[in-house]
């Protein structure tokens, strides 16, 4: 039996077994799935889950679908789309160096800014943006490590990164992050 | 005699050496570097803000809706 039709004997198999359930949770009143969608659209689980008689249950027929469509080729998703294709680029384009990999124009220096410029709220929101702006898992290793204050070896084992992806991905990130706060500093200097 | 490197490349190492993660070879060139160059060592000063300022956000700030989702496709990516 050849993957496909298995998939699909299981489907209909499922699909006679839990009819009654889907038509009793997937259309009854105004629990229609773009409903759902609309309404809990921040949070992608949401069309999965519905939150009927006071408990939380896995929505049977969303389920199946993003089962049939999607699930099977999760272990496929290329690493480069959740880590960004750019983790062997440098921190700073190449006209930031000389010929001989000097600075060709000093870095500004930050330790003389006053706090009260650098911690206002909307310091804060650039940052925010800088890093939702990130490939995925940049994002959730900057935002573990350096918002949450998780350590290395928490991180590592949490999203099962080696070492060395640890450091890269943080890296990355923390450049992008960087760079964001010095196009702000340089917009506020006018 | 010890390795010179230059400030390209200190660029690239400053995560690994605040991580206190390099190899004593390349920290001893990394700070010898530092010592004698002012574009590096601002250059680490701001990457030190950065971390503390990135440190000041609260949860809320940054986009967690992605979290759960992600998490699965890291464990799925690991494990294919």
């Amino acid at each position: 039996m050849t993957p496909i039709a298995r998939r699909a004997a299981l489907a209909v198999l499922a699909i006679v077994v839990a009819a009654p359930f889907f038509v009793a949770t997937t259309f009854i009143g105004d629990d229609y799935l773009f409903l759902s969608f609309a309404r809990h659209a921040p949070n992608p689980l949401a069309p999965f889950v519905s939150d009927h008689h006071g408990g939380e249950y896995y929505r049977p027929l969303p389920m199946l679908v993003w089962w049939l469509l999607g699930r099977p080729a999760a272990g496929s998703v290329p690493f480069a789309a959740l880590a960004g294709d750019d983790l062997d680029e440098p921190a700073l384009d190449a006209s930031a160096f000389d010929r001989t990999g000097h600075w060709s124009t000093l870095p500004t220096d930050w330790r003389g800014i006053p706090d009260e410029r650098v911690t206002s709220q909307e310091t804060l929101a650039v940052i925010g943006r800088a890093i939702d702006a990130l490939p995925p898992m940049q994002a959730e290793v900057i935002r573990l490590r350096d918002v949450l204050g998780w350590t290395s070896e928490e991180v590592r084992n949490a999203l099962g990164l080696t070492d060395t992806n640890q450091r890269v991905l943080l890296h990355r990130a923390r450049a992008k992050v960087r760079a964001a706060i010095e196009e702000h500093l340089r917009s506020v200097r006018g | 005699v010890s390795q010179q490197i230059v400030c390209r490349e200190v660029l690239e190492l400053i995560t690994g050496y605040l991580e206190g993660d390099l190899p004593a070879d390349t920290r001893a060139a990394v700070e010898e570097h530092l010592s004698g160059c002012d574009g590096c060592t601002r250059m680490l000063a701001q990457f030190r803000r950065t971390i503390e300022l990135t440190g000041m956000l609260t949860e809320e700030q940054v986009t967690a809706s992605q979290r759960a989702t992600l998490l699965h496709a890291f464990r799925d990516w690991a494990t294919a």
